[in-house]
């Protein structure tokens, strides 16, 4: 179902140093792009200290609304979606086996409808981490989560000490809650 | 099927989610800490029929 055979073609359409991107712990912002059967999508993957990759998506219509995340596509691609997410990073991870697989779940905001989705486990992050855990099995990853939070790290196992990374990026999600 | 159909629900009925955002911001600031899923909990969760991609 998300299988990274399915995801949509995608290219490399924006590639920043940390420093550029003005974004607290990021090391480098690599942004790609790809089209489904209706819509263009961006992906921003994030580096964060320790080898932290961090997915986020969001359709290119909706790149400079601070919501972009929250909104719903209604498109009924997830799958598909996430797959090529999956995709990015198993190349990723081919070049560096250090390399440790990071999602927040956002919280669904429908203004026309007058609802907000509760930040703890939203249901993107049921899905999400549905899919990882579908696909990412225990040797090769150590998995953490934040369920208040919607946060969701799978550690590579290939790290000597996968828990002080945990702990690290739990005290970078804190200062990031905090801002 | 039934249970993918599950978990894609838009909301949940148990959960009050016609909130306002600024009450959910007050409601959910709370402190980011990543804890250890168990392997066992993995494996209970995991859906059969899917292949690892990494083992």
């Amino acid at each position: 179902m998300f299988d990274p055979e399915l995801s949509y073609p995608y290219c490399r359409v924006g590639d920043h140093s940390g420093m550029t991107t003005n974004r607290k712990h990021v090391e480098h912002l690599t942004i790609y792009q790809f089209n489904t059967e209706k819509y263009p999508y961006l992906i921003e993957v994030e580096k964060y200290p320790c080898q932290i990759y961090v997915f986020k998506f969001y359709r290119r219509i909706h790149k400079k609304n601070k919501q972009r995340f929250n909104l719903m596509s209604n498109e009924g691609k997830c799958s598909r979606i996430v797959g090529t997410c999956f995709s990015i990073f198993l190349t990723i991870y081919e070049k560096n086996p250090l390399a440790s697989f990071g999602f927040l779940g956002a919280h669904t905001i429908d203004e026309k409808k007058n609802i907000v989705e509760p930040k703890n486990e939203t249901k993107r992050f049921v899905v999400y981490r549905q899919a990882v855990q579908n696909y990412f099995g225990i040797e090769t990853f150590t998995h953490f989560s934040d369920n208040d939070t919607s946060i969701y790290l799978a550690v590579s196992n290939k790290n000597k000490d996968v828990f002080d990374i945990a702990n690290k990026a739990s005290g970078m999600i804190n200062q990031l809650i905090d801002q | 099927m039934q249970k993918m159909g599950k978990l894609i629900t838009p909301f949940n009925q148990k959960r009050d989610v016609s909130m306002n955002v600024a009450a959910v911001r007050l409601a959910t600031k709370s402190k980011g800490s990543l804890a250890k899923i168990t392997a066992d909990e993995i494996k209970n969760r995991r859906v059969a029929a899917y292949r690892y991609l990494l083992p």
